[in-house]
């Protein structure tokens, strides 16, 4: 009976993983971990969310006495923002998107463009611009240049200072990767790996991997340099008058792209979106058809990642030993890593409805298998598949591996 | 400046400490630092979220991502505990059963305020839900009826799959205690099933269960 409870145990488990949205929920709940500085447990989030009530109430009893100031000092009005297209996500503050665009436009004219997969808050408004906050993903700002112009733009625990200009910013809360490109204008950016601030203008894009601890400032689209330019580190980026164009992320959903056999055109918007972001949000079956697409894409690697993706983090295993086999034999050149793979295949799916391959597989990388497994799968391929296409083989290493000493 | 072999200009790139280890991980922990925290998120996310998700089950009602969110906040806050980084899957995968635990048992505890409890109301039969499907939802309502304690030793011995001296760990009892706890668990999960319609069919049909 224990056995048979076993097997209900793995059908159950089993259809948990597939009505799972890990990536989804992880997502979530990394905002909720790592959104505010200080998280609050849920135990007490009723506690503080009453105290938040009364100090909100407070706040906002501040915030009409000091406007009713504002008016009578005849100072300049609060700026406003509205959402296009009455999206649903113009009911709060924070806007989050999943395969489309939406704009927020600011009443000095500021235009800000929330990209595909972005999630963002406005902090605060102020006569002078407003307070951003990029939760995810990238997002286009085209703010007003004005004498006393102040916004500030946080991406993750980057801050961006800017007065008038335009520009493209990017945090991936999964990667630690922060990217920003300004197309016109100047900005300070301050945060990790920066030491005091780091000023980028026009033409250049600044890029931190917090995680790798690299970061770099690339001047776009610069031509060949003469020498002497090459040679001279202080040499500044903002001269170059080509810009390269930032290339807005397409809206097609990538996994209808991969399924219909169109890998590149699907692993290009995934690049856009950040191969490890779209992995690290996938659940089981997104993993798998990212691997398929970058392997039928020609991208051995990725697809190598996001299979080890779903064996080390979603524990799913099924054919995926095959798969990196095939990967590391075909693509990779590395033999013995596909031997390995293959032979794990076999252990972890004795049964499995690959074995014939995997088997022969294995047979035609017999210099990196141990003779005793070597004899092994021949004989076990010889007994399940007499007829098989590998069988021929499986009959010579016996042979030969019985004769040798 | 360096000039790639497009014409594409690079400001110099600065290398920085690059794939942390455990201890590494641990140590940062252990120091509340945030590179740390957000590393321990990524590499146990996923782990933690299964774990929770196996332990819940289809307690619809209760939302995952605060659930994980209460995990790590757990874990940060008790990294000092932590002696050995080796243990740490162990470790994380204890307090995500512990904290799980604990969402149960205030769900249950609070139960009495409600004079009507819809959410503890059996979800609606689906059109097209599958012999596993209907399986996987039955399991959890007869487990839901169980201990907490004995929930949670037979999600992680039957449907996790785990060894009883890890079952033991997660749940931070002896070795001993936890077999007695999974026996009693077992009985009083069979108990149950033979009177469900659905569940009967599986436990007697051994061969429907290799499906």
């Amino acid at each position: 009976m224990t056995q048979q409870l076993e097997l209900l145990g793995k059908t159950v488990a089993k259809v948990s993983d597939e009505q799972a949205k890990v990536g989804e929920t992880l997502f979530r709940a990394r905002c909720r971990t790592f959104g505010t500085p200080q998280p609050i447990p849920s135990t007490n989030r009723r506690i503080f969310g009453a105290l938040a009530a009364v100090t909100t109430a407070t706040a906002l009893a501040a915030g009409i006495w000091i406007h009713v100031r504002s008016l009578t000092n005849a100072t300049p009005p609060t700026v406003t923002y509205q959402i296009s297209g009455n999206s649903p996500e113009a009911a709060a503050s924070f806007f989050e998107t999943k395969h489309h665009e939406l704009e927020v436009r600011f009443s000095e004219g500021s235009v800000i463009t929330v990209l595909p997969e972005t999630g963002v808050r406005v902090l605060g408004t102020k006569p002078q611009g407003a307070n951003l906050s990029i939760e995810r993903g990238i997002v286009r700002c085209n703010i007003t240049h004005r004498a006393n112009a102040d916004w500030t733009v946080k991406a993750g625990p980057f801050d961006i200072r800017v007065t008038g200009t335009r520009f493209e910013a990017q945090w991936m809360p999964t990667t630690s990767h922060f990217e920003l490109t300004l197309e016109e204008g100047s900005v300070e950016v301050t945060g990790p790996q920066v030491s005091g601030s780091q000023r980028v203008v026009q033409g250049e894009r600044f890029v931190v991997e917090v995680n790798r601890g690299e970061k770099s400032l690339v001047g776009l689209g610069l031509r060949q340099a003469p020498a002497a330019q090459v040679a001279s580190a202080e040499l500044p980026v903002a001269k170059h008058d080509t810009v390269v164009p930032v290339v807005r992320p397409a809206t097609t959903d990538w996994s209808t792209l991969a399924k219909t056999g169109k890998y590149r055109e699907a692993l290009s918007i995934v690049d856009r979106l950040g191969f490890d972001v779209v992995l690290q949000r996938s659940d089981a079956a997104t993993a798998r058809l990212l691997a398929d697409a970058s392997r039928m894409g020609g991208r051995p690697n990725q697809a190598q990642q996001a299979l080890l993706f779903l064996r080390d983090r979603l524990h799913v295993k099924s054919e995926t030993a095959f798969v990196l086999g095939k990967i590391s034999a075909d693509q990779l050149n590395a033999p013995a890593q596909a031997y390995r793979w293959f032979d794990t295949y076999l252990r972890e799916q004795p049964n499995g409805a690959l074995r014939e391959q995997a088997l022969g597989r294995s047979l035609e990388l017999s210099k990196y298998a141990p003779r005793h497994r070597l004899l092994a799968n021949a004989r076990e391929y010889l007994t399940a598949f007499p007829s098989g296409a590998h069988a021929p083989l499986a009959r010579k290493t016996l042979a030969q591996t019985t004769d040798a000493p | 400046m360096l000039i790639d072999d497009a014409g594409v200009a690079h400001a110099e790139i600065v290398p920085l400490p690059a794939k942390r280890t455990d201890a590494e991980l641990v140590g940062g922990l252990r120091r509340r630092l945030p590179w740390a925290q957000q590393l321990l998120f990524e590499r146990y996310g996923a782990f933690v979220e299964r774990t929770v998700r196996r332990v819940l089950g289809t307690d619809y009602h209760v939302d995952l991502a605060d659930v994980i969110h209460d995990v790590f906040i757990e874990a940060f806050s008790s990294a000092h505990t932590l002696k050995n980084a080796e243990a740490i899957s162990g470790w994380i995968r204890s307090v995500a059963t512990h904290t799980a635990c604990n969402t149960i048992r205030r769900r249950k505890s609070r139960a009495w305020l409600r004079f009507f409890a819809p959410d503890e109301l059996p979800e609606p039969p689906q059109s097209t839900s599958t012999d596993a499907k209907e399986a996987h939802d039955r399991t959890y309502r007869l487990l839901s009826l169980m201990p907490v304690d004995e929930r949670v030793a037979f999600v992680l011995r039957f449907i996790e799959g785990m060894e009883l001296r890890e079952v033991a760990e997660a749940c931070r009892v002896s070795l001993a205690t936890i077999k007695r706890r999974i026996a009693r668990a077992e009985r009083s999960f069979l108990a149950e099933a033979k009177s469900d319609p659905v569940l009967v069919l599986w436990l007697e049909k051994g061969d429907r269960w290799s499906q």
